[in-house]
């Protein structure tokens, strides 16, 4: 390398360096400079019979295929999903919910603390006195494809009404449908209740 | 697995004769499964114990040992057109490996003076079945949300 380099250097300087563009190429090696027969390395005939079998039965190929063979009569790992599924935690961030007490009366007290916390600002929460004198919500409306399922709503929530559920199956073919407001989330909460109660039964100790 | 599938089919023809035992086993989704190989390789695993049946005749099956970790639990769908979503919440978090308890244990849970049935998510099955929510432009009873007043020039 040393050699070559120099010798580069003693050809450059021959010519007076014409670093020109159209001299320029992209072999390390100038093509003048073919390596001198001693400088190239000896072959013995096993080598070369070695190499041209190589190439001749493509035996990279067939460790490549075998190594594949093998991996395809291996165990399976993977989960058989819509049958089997994935372990999830108990406080799994999923769809919304709106909750009621025990009576069938909505939590929800318009507080608009979530609306206020909501980094994505995907709640939207109009309120007025209902005609018994009771604060509740006119309008609450959850962007579901602005939120970022952060769970700040369900943390700052007083009352516990706002909570995000278990399920993560709520895909939509129309982004309308993903634009959810009171009654659907009501219908959540109602929807599934038990397992939200369930849910919080089991992390109760921990916060 | 193939020493019960045979042991299985054996029995059921012995039972019915050859054509009664094909019909239930279209009935009962077995043909089905023979073009589906992931509905196969829960159809054709006879070795889990029945923990339960929800409303809609999904049945849920455990197997505790000889099974890799996570795939011990596992539901075969009534409904031919398998969907993940037609998990009740009763079941959803026992199926999930949320909680150990069951839908009977969960009974207690269950709100008594409200709560709806549980129903699949049905989009894209056609309009009627979507919700509409109060700014849908398909909902007849669609919110006016005009916050102003027209000015009507003076005549």
């Amino acid at each position: 390398m040393l050699r070559l380099a120099s010798r580069r250097l003693l050809q450059a300087e021959s010519t007076g360096f014409r670093w020109v563009a159209a001299n320029r190429d992209f072999h390390s090696t100038p093509a003048s400079a073919a390596p001198t027969p001693e400088a190239r390395e000896p072959k013995d005939w096993s080598t070369v019979l070695d190499k041209s079998m190589n190439t001749l039965f493509l035996a990279e190929l067939f460790r490549g295929m075998n190594l594949a063979l093998k991996h395809f009569f291996d165990k399976k790992v993977t989960i058989n999903y819509p049958f089997e599924k994935g372990p999830l935690s108990p406080r799994f961030r999923g769809e919304h919910a709106l909750r009621r007490y025990a009576t069938g009366e909505e939590r929800c007290i318009a507080c608009k603390l979530c609306e206020a916390v909501c980094p994505a600002q995907a709640i939207t929460i109009e309120a007025e006195a209902r005609e018994d004198g009771s604060r509740r919500t006119t309008r609450y409306d959850i962007d579901m494809t602005k939120c970022i399922y952060c769970g700040f709503c369900q943390e700052a929530c007083p009352v516990d009404a706002i909570v995000e559920g278990p399920n993560f199956e709520f895909v939509t073919e129309t982004h309308e449908e993903l634009l959810y407001d009171k009654e659907k989330l009501l219908q959540n909460g109602d929807r599934w209740e038990t397992e939200i109660a369930e849910n919080l039964r089991t992390e109760g100790l921990y916060r | 697995m193939a020493l019960s599938l045979a042991r299985a089919a054996f029995n059921a023809i012995r039972e019915k004769g050859v054509g009664g035992a094909l019909r239930s086993a279209k009935e009962q989704g077995y043909l089905a499964a023979l073009l589906d190989g992931n509905l196969a390789n829960e159809k054709f695993r006879f070795d889990g114990q029945l923990i339960g049946t929800d409303d809609f005749g999904n049945e849920y099956y455990e197997k505790t040992t000889g099974v890799q970790h996570g795939r011990h639990r596992w539901v075969v769908y009534k409904d031919r057109t398998y969907n993940a979503s037609s998990i009740p919440p009763e079941w959803h978090g026992w199926l999930h490996h949320i909680t150990d308890r069951t839908a009977e244990q969960l009974e207690g849970l269950k709100p008594r003076r409200y709560g709806i049935e549980h129903t699949r998510n049905r989009t894209g099955e056609g309009e009627q079945y979507i919700y509409h929510a109060k700014g849908h432009a398909l909902n007849p009873n669609k919110r006016d949300w005009k916050r102003y007043q027209e000015w009507i020039p003076a005549e």
